[in-house]
């Protein structure tokens, strides 16, 4: 085999591979993260929308503190069911693709808050100087709960990034390309040698099984998922499962690549220096 | 049997040798390309890695001439606080979040340490088992600090209020050992309170 020839196949072998990379990579991020029920069944399996509740609650109780009220005036002004709907309604616009930002109903919170905050004043015979102020803790209540459900931040960046699945197929589809032009580059070299090609073939399939394992295990080695700890724990803990569960699926894939590139490897040769063997005889 | 077996070895490691250069051309370039940023991201990913089993609550070393050589975890107790004129005595926790304000007086992380000769600041809410009588407090009044290190003692030489968002903008300095307490104003307010009620002491000894 000439040098040019090697070159050549090499040169087919890294585009093939980096394809196939490519290819996975994508479909297992299409398969988990960019997939909306995915996504959902994953917050409902982690118990999120209960957590979550949970953490609003929590984190309005911080707000009593300087407000001379009492904790009881949060009291039914929101409850888990709510908290679920709204995050499913959050979810379902990200994924939409549309342009048009979420909506979340709190007249319903403020209203109820506001009773409350009328009786508590009533029971304990307190008269509020400072209307404002009470409008302005009511606001910032309301505020606090739409910022736990939107993480206005992250949302804006991912319906950025869910409006891009367009382009994320186009790649995909680029990919597809790139391996198969690699495959056909080979075979085409291998024309007078057309045995060797599933081996060949295989061959760069066993180079992405060991990039994948390599990568895999680079990021479970220098990145610690399981204390990834973003916003708060429950929406941590759902991160955290959804990014084990690439990294195994991705990790599985290349052990899958490996184990049948291999023996197809061993095999395909046999068969073809067997047959070589046959002919000369 | 055993010369095919030995063929398809030989060829078998050659294609494996070929596996491998690539894998070393596309790994060996992908860490030329993008070496910095791959080394930057995990950088940033661990960042947000919070492993709270290899977290034990770090010993605040202190040095007289240096400083603090090491400093608590955020969210930690370190020190507590001490207002005889209000009767108040209250555990400091290093961290503002609303969660440290409901237990406690809060350290601004960006603020300097007791002992370290710079501006401190702490924050409390005005609630009743916090700084409820902070009206109370006068120029003269003692403010004293025990830390886990050592124990401080601030004279106050000034009582201002600020609005809300100047509480953020609370002067920095490293050539004085200023401590400055702030809560909520007004004391008696019902509802959300949109101005601060600052205390400033020096330390004197």
């Amino acid at each position: 085999m000439s040098v040019f020839k090697f070159v050549l196949k090499l040169i087919l072998g890294i585009l093939m591979t980096v394809s196939l990379l490519g290819f996975i990579a994508i479909s297992q991020i299409q398969n988990t993260v960019l997939n909306k029920d995915y996504v959902i069944n994953m917050m409902e399996e982690d118990n999120y929308y209960n957590n979550l509740y949970s953490n609003i609650i929590n984190d309005l109780k911080g707000y009593i503190g300087p407000s001379g009220l009492d904790e009881k005036v949060f009291n039914d002004i929101l409850t888990s069911e709510k908290v679920k709907d709204d995050t499913i309604k959050v979810i379902e616009n990200v994924y939409s693709g549309e342009e048009k930002e979420v909506e979340i109903e709190t007249e319903s919170i403020k209203s109820k808050l506001n009773s409350n905050i009328e009786s508590f004043l009533a029971e304990e015979n307190l008269v509020s100087e400072n209307k404002d102020a009470l409008d302005e803790f009511e606001n910032k209540i309301v505020e606090e709960y739409e910022n736990s459900i939107i993480y206005s931040k992250y949302y804006r960046y991912a319906k950025k990034v869910t409006s891009k699945i367009d382009l994320i197929n186009f790649v995909k589809i680029g990919c597809i390309i790139g391996f198969a032009v690699g495959v056909i580059g080979i075979a085409f070299i291998n024309i007078k040698n057309f045995k060797k090609n599933l081996s060949e073939v295989m061959t760069f399939v066993f180079a992405n099984g060991i990039i994948i394992k390599v990568v895999t295990l680079y990021i479970t080695t220098k990145i610690k998922i399981g204390y990834i700890t973003i916003l708060n724990t429950s929406f941590s803990i759902v991160l955290r499962d959804v990014l084990q569960d690439l990294i195994n699926s991705i990790s599985k894939i290349g052990t899958i690549l490996i184990t049948v590139s291999l023996i197809t490897i061993v095999l395909s040769n046999l068969v073809f220096i067997t047959k070589d063997e046959d002919e000369k005889k | 049997m055993q010369n095919r077996i030995s063929k398809t070895l030989k060829a078998t490691i050659i294609n494996l040798i070929v596996a491998f250069l690539v894998i070393l051309i596309i790994i060996g370039g992908v860490r030329l390309a993008f070496g910095q940023k791959i080394d930057e991201a995990v950088t940033l990913l661990n960042y947000f890695t919070l492993d709270l089993s290899d977290k034990k609550m770090t010993e605040i070393v202190y040095d007289q001439q240096y400083g603090l050589k090491s400093y608590p975890e955020y969210g930690a107790k370190y020190a507590d606080i001490e207002i005889e004129k209000i009767d108040a005595n209250l555990p400091v926790y290093f961290g503002s979040t609303l969660e440290i304000l409901k237990d406690g007086v809060g350290h601004d992380s960006g603020s300097y340490f007791p002992g370290e000769g710079g501006s401190i600041i702490y924050m409390g809410h005005n609630s009743k088992n916090v700084f409820r009588r902070f009206s109370e407090l006068q120029v003269g009044d003692m403010i004293k600090v025990t830390t886990t290190y050592g124990e401080f003692n601030y004279e106050i030489y000034d009582l201002k209020l600020i609005d809300e968002d100047q509480a953020d903008m609370l002067p920095i300095q490293r050539d004085e050992e200023i401590l400055m307490v702030y809560t909520c104003y007004p004391f008696n307010n019902i509802g959300y309170t949109t101005q601060r009620y600052v205390v400033y002491s020096k330390l004197v000894k």
